[in-house]
């Protein structure tokens, strides 16, 4: 009897154990993926206090359902933190969108420019509120819309708490240069599978820009 | 012929000085059966008055059956009882405009659920769902070909030709490519054609009636420093009680709930309905004690006689009666008429007070002095009650009411002051106070000097006569207070709204007539009044137009040809999409057209704008017949053609009605003004007819008059002096003056040449001064309808009451006998 209550017993222990040496390295791997998260926010944090704005050459590659094939757009981004952005696409077409404020710009081709209120256009407002959330450089923000997780030495995952925001993205994953801590790839995988990647290059920190070139989409304009 | 009864024979003892004489009703048994009767009386009254309905209904106070019915279309709509809040945020107080607008919209979402979660209110809209945007096309999109109308296919036909439909594919493809495609995508694929934008542009038809913008669900401020919350409320607004218990919650509501620098200002019935109130009981607190107290010392003071608060108290024993008899023939009645039915019972104190002093101080013994008090105070009443039972025939129900309360209770009032103050009141020696003498004019010139004044006074008044106006803006009555007036101002500069608005309803037994008669509506506005209107009809259009729209629907894709679709693939493939990637718009653009279920709308996503403008018969109160559905579309109106034209053709449209402040307000002057004519006509006919009938001699008569023409003339006189302006306070208390005042002419008449007279002019000075201090002193009153009942009555009794003193005896022909002959010598004599 006695016996058998000491098996018992002996039993639970080594469960106990088993469990714990399961669950430690976890644990402490959980413990350790939060620290480097919190490192890496904090240099990102760190990299957007100390650049106010930049300019990149980037290209966007689209796998889209809808679309035949994958689709290569090649374009130029600048951006002024707080709240100027111009997204330009030089080929296969030249398109230039615009955010200035709460004021916007829409360029296509030979289109008449089209100018919007981000307060009146709700798809447009939630565009513009997005693209500052992913590359404002402010990660409390970030953190407080989307489940940020660490997927690589300095690459982040982020997803939406928002059911309606995971409508249309369902996860981001954002590759920074391990030494500016500026985004050097960026993967949005939609709903349905669908991908967008864009891959920066040819970055120039603080670069001064042209205010005219948040004013307009080109010369004529 | 004679007022008093010549051939009486005074055979009665009178009191002897020293000695309190006994009471006049020789049979105690008599005295006991007269209370009986009348306390049986009062009992019964009591009884059927506690029963009494009674309702603050505002369209009491209306003539006319179309304005009341208006103005119950109103209330059905749900507009009066109707919050509009605006919350404001002081950008001061946050250390940028993105953080004040976050305080604020925190602000409206917290105070808003609040206010959904009590039950005073029902229908609070304070926020649109977050994901409208995203869930408005998928409610839309089944029901496009209803919501399109010949202008949207016509203007979208030119572009589905090769080249159309090769730009639109290669926008649509750069769109999905730009940063925005993430977010439009799925409705790229389900709409590539824009077929939903021009419906959407429709649907700002929505929130046409304010300036202002929907962000993220919330109605802003161009500035986007105010939002908006709209909300019904279960308690009716126009009464004081429902007001102020709406009132407390929202205090409470705004004051847990909003944070630093966010403050609120209301507009509606219930700001206004508390100033009213508040004005009102503030004006009361302090004139009426200032009233009362003032009465009852002169009464003391100049009668000299305590028992004189019975005479006061004696008519009033007439009211539940009178008021039971008011509720019998009139079922609910309003309580203004309440109120001013009881005020104007007070005329009968008058006829107390004759009898009181006719008693207390006549010589002659009790039965010889109601015989001759008999004939003038059944003149007097019989005039008296002449002027209600015209006002009955008002076309204001509430002044039928009143009419009714006034006569009923002035003929028992002074039916019980005749029953019970000969068994209350003993002859007394004390003479009336000292300083009171009647006034005698004993010589030509005085006489002459009187007469040419008075003949000044009724000319004045006649020449006045034409310049007045009655205004039966109901707004002259009003008295918002400061806060009331910068909410309104905030409100008008916040969200644009300057000028008038019309109210168009549509109202039919089923959904879909009405909404067919809401088409109707919308088409007319479009052609003739631009944008500047509210409507619901590009959201929920009737039958008839959706089954139309369908016509045209099918029409205009057979007209595109059978191999549309392969085209559309065609073009879609050479932009880049791939072979399936717009199938099941194709499918949906192929497949049978199905009507719009207004119930799929009315409980979608945009349920809370649309539910504003649209009334179930379950959500119009139970009182509400017939049963119909509401639609409501608001115009505003820019041009002084506008309300005729919309009226002019809402005149032959069935199932549709045009309410317009303007319209209410010419509608209401034009009846109050005919009432005003055709009621003062026929009450000064009757007195005339009733005064010829019962003096015949012209001298008398005029003399009779005197009082009421000096009454009408002092009155017009001041209001043309004072603006020119007639409300309905002054066609009210204008016909109680005139009740008044003709007894002034009746009594003193009577009394020429008698011992009495000097005890008459005692009287007739004693009421018309209680009349002026009791009323007058609410000349005074900052509340305007309160001032417009004083100054009224302190015009006319101010005019009428020396006439009556003054100028009646000269008319009448003979010289009233002084007080010295008339007054026995008493006590108060030595």
């Amino acid at each position: 009897m006695m016996m058998s209550n000491l098996w018992q017993m002996s039993k639970k222990n080594v469960l106990l154990l088993l469990l714990l040496v399961l669950i430690l390295p976890t644990a402490s791997g959980t413990a350790g993926q939060a620290e480097e998260l919190a490192a890496l926010l904090q240099d990102v944090d760190r990299a957007a206090a100390e650049m106010r704005g930049m300019s990149c050459a980037f290209t966007q590659e689209k796998e889209l359902a809808m679309f035949d094939r994958p689709v290569v757009f090649r374009g130029k981004l600048d951006l002024v933190r707080p709240d100027r952005l111009r997204w330009e696409f030089a080929s296969p077409i030249n398109s230039v969108l615009i955010f200035k404020g709460d004021s916007g710009l829409r360029c296509d081709g030979d289109s008449p420019p089209v100018r919007f209120d981000l307060q009146r256009d709700p798809v447009m407002r939630m565009v513009a509120r997005q693209l500052w959330l992913w590359l404002g450089g402010d990660h409390h923000r970030l953190a407080e819309e989307y489940h940020l997780t660490l997927a690589g030495a300095a690459t982040l995952l982020i997803e939406p708490k928002d059911p309606g925001v995971a409508e249309f993205v369902t996860s981001l994953t954002i590759d920074f240069d391990p030494d500016t801590h500026q985004p050097r790839q960026v993967e949005i995988r939609e709903a349905g599978g669908d991908l967008t990647r864009l891959v920066f290059h040819d970055c120039q920190p603080d670069p001064d820009p042209d205010d005219a070139l948040f004013s307009r989409c080109g010369d004529g304009e | 012929m004679r007022c008093s009864a010549g051939a009486v024979t005074v055979s009665e003892p009178l009191a002897q000085p020293g000695a309190e004489p006994p009471l006049p009703t020789a049979r105690p048994g008599s005295a006991l059966l007269r209370w009986l009767v009348v306390l049986l009386i009062v009992l019964a009254g009591l009884f059927q008055a506690l029963q009494l309905q009674i309702n603050d209904d505002a369209l009491d106070l209306l003539p006319g059956e179309a304005v009341r019915g208006d103005l119950s279309l109103l209330q059905r709509l749900g507009l009066v009882d109707r919050l509009f809040i605006t919350l404001t945020v002081d950008p001061d107080y946050y250390p940028s405009a993105n953080e004040a607008r976050a305080a604020l919209q925190q602000g409206v979402e917290r105070a808003g659920g609040a206010m959904a979660a009590s039950e005073l209110l029902a229908e609070v809209v304070y926020r649109l769902p977050p994901d409208l945007v995203r869930k408005l096309p998928q409610a839309l999109e089944p029901y496009l070909p209803v919501l399109l109308d010949g202008q949207d296919l016509a203007a979208l036909a030119p572009k589905l030709d090769e080249a159309g439909l090769a730009r639109i594919m290669a926008d649509n493809f750069n769109l999905l490519n730009s940063p925005a495609g993430m977010v439009v995508k799925r409705q790229v694929q389900h709409d590539p054609l824009g077929l939903l934008p021009p419906v959407l542009q429709k649907l700002s038809r929505l929130q046409q009636e304010h300036d202002g913008a929907m962000v993220d669900g919330f109605f802003l401020s161009e500035d986007r420093l105010s939002a908006l919350i709209l909300a019904d409320s279960n308690r009716s607004l126009t009464d004081s009680r429902g007001a102020a218990e709406v009132d407390a919650l929202l205090r409470e509501v705004m004051a847990a709930n909003l944070p630093t620098g966010v403050d609120w200002g209301i507009i509606g019935s219930l700001p206004h309905t508390l100033a009213n109130y508040q004005a009102v009981q503030r004006d009361l607190r302090l004139l009426l004690p200032i009233a009362s107290g003032l009465l009852l010392t002169m009464l003391l003071v100049a009668l000299r006689d305590s028992r004189v608060l019975l005479v006061l108290a004696i008519p009033f024993l007439a009211a539940p009666a009178a008021i039971a008899v008011m509720g019998l023939i009139h079922g609910r009645v309003s309580a203004l008429a309440l109120g001013f039915g009881i005020v104007l019972i007070g005329i009968a104190v008058d006829f107390a007070v004759h009898i009181y002093l006719a008693l207390a101080r006549e010589e002659g013994g009790p039965r010889a002095l109601l015989r001759r008090l008999l004939r003038p105070v059944s003149l007097a009443t019989l005039t008296t009650a002449g002027v209600f039972v015209v006002l009955l025939f008002s076309q204001v129900p509430s002044h039928g009411q009143m009419a009714t309360l006034a006569l009923t209770g002035i003929l028992l009032a002074v039916l019980f002051s005749w029953l019970l103050l000969p068994t209350l009141i003993r002859p007394r020696r004390r003479p009336p106070a000292t300083w009171f003498t009647p006034p005698v004019l004993s010589s030509w010139g005085s006489r002459l000097l009187v007469l040419c004044l008075w003949a000044g006074l009724l000319v004045g008044g006649l020449l006045s006569w034409p310049d007045l106006q009655y205004t039966g803006d109901l707004r002259v009555l009003d008295a918002p207070d400061a806060r009331v007036l910068a909410d309104e101002e905030h409100f008008r500069d916040t969200w644009g709204r300057e000028g008038e608005q019309a109210f168009i309803v549509a109202a039919a037994a089923d959904l879909a007539q009405a909404r067919d008669y809401n088409d109707q509506v919308y088409r007319h506005l479009q052609q003739h009044h631009g944008s500047s209107f509210q409507s619901v009809a590009p959201l929920l259009p009737g039958p008839a137009v959706q089954r139309q729209r369908l016509a045209d629907w099918q029409a205009f894709w057979a007209a595109r040809g059978e191999d549309f679709p392969a085209r559309f693939r065609q073009a879609a493939a050479q932009a880049g999409f791939a072979p399936g990637a717009f199938d099941s718009f194709l499918a949906r653009l192929t497949a049978e057209p199905r009507l719009l279920d207004a119930e799929a709308i009315l409980t979608g996503p945009l349920r809370p704008m649309v539910s504003m403008m649209l009334r179930r018969p379950e959500e119009q109160g139970k009182d509400h017949r017939p049963a119909e559905f509401l639609l409501l579309t608001t115009a505003e109106l820019t041009d002084t053609d506008q309300l005729p034209e919309l009226l002019a053709w809402a005149d032959g449209q069935p199932g549709i009605t045009v309410l317009a402040n303007q319209k209410w307000r010419q509608q209401v002057e034009r009846l109050l003004r005919h009432d005003l004519a055709v009621l003062t006509s026929t009450a000064a006919l009757l007195l005339f007819l009733l005064t010829v009938i019962f003096f015949r001699r012209p001298r008398s008569v005029l003399a009779v008059l005197a009082p009421v023409l000096s009454a009408l003339a002092a009155m017009i006189l001041f209001s043309r002096l004072t603006g020119g302006e007639l409300n309905m306070m002054h066609l009210l208390m204008g016909i109680m003056v005139i009740g008044l005042s003709v007894d002034y002419g009746i009594f003193v008449v009577c009394a020429r040449g008698e011992r009495r007279s000097a005890t008459t002019l005692l009287a007739v000075s004693i009421c018309a001064a209680s009349s002026m201090i009791s009323f007058g002193v609410l000349a005074f009153a900052q509340h305007p309808a309160l001032h417009s009942l004083g100054i009224t009555v302190l015009c006319g009794i101010g005019a009428a009451w020396p006439t009556a003193l003054l100028v009646s005896p000269v008319l009448a022909g003979k010289v009233l006998t002084t007080g010295a002959a008339a007054v026995p010598t008493g006590e108060g004599q030595g």
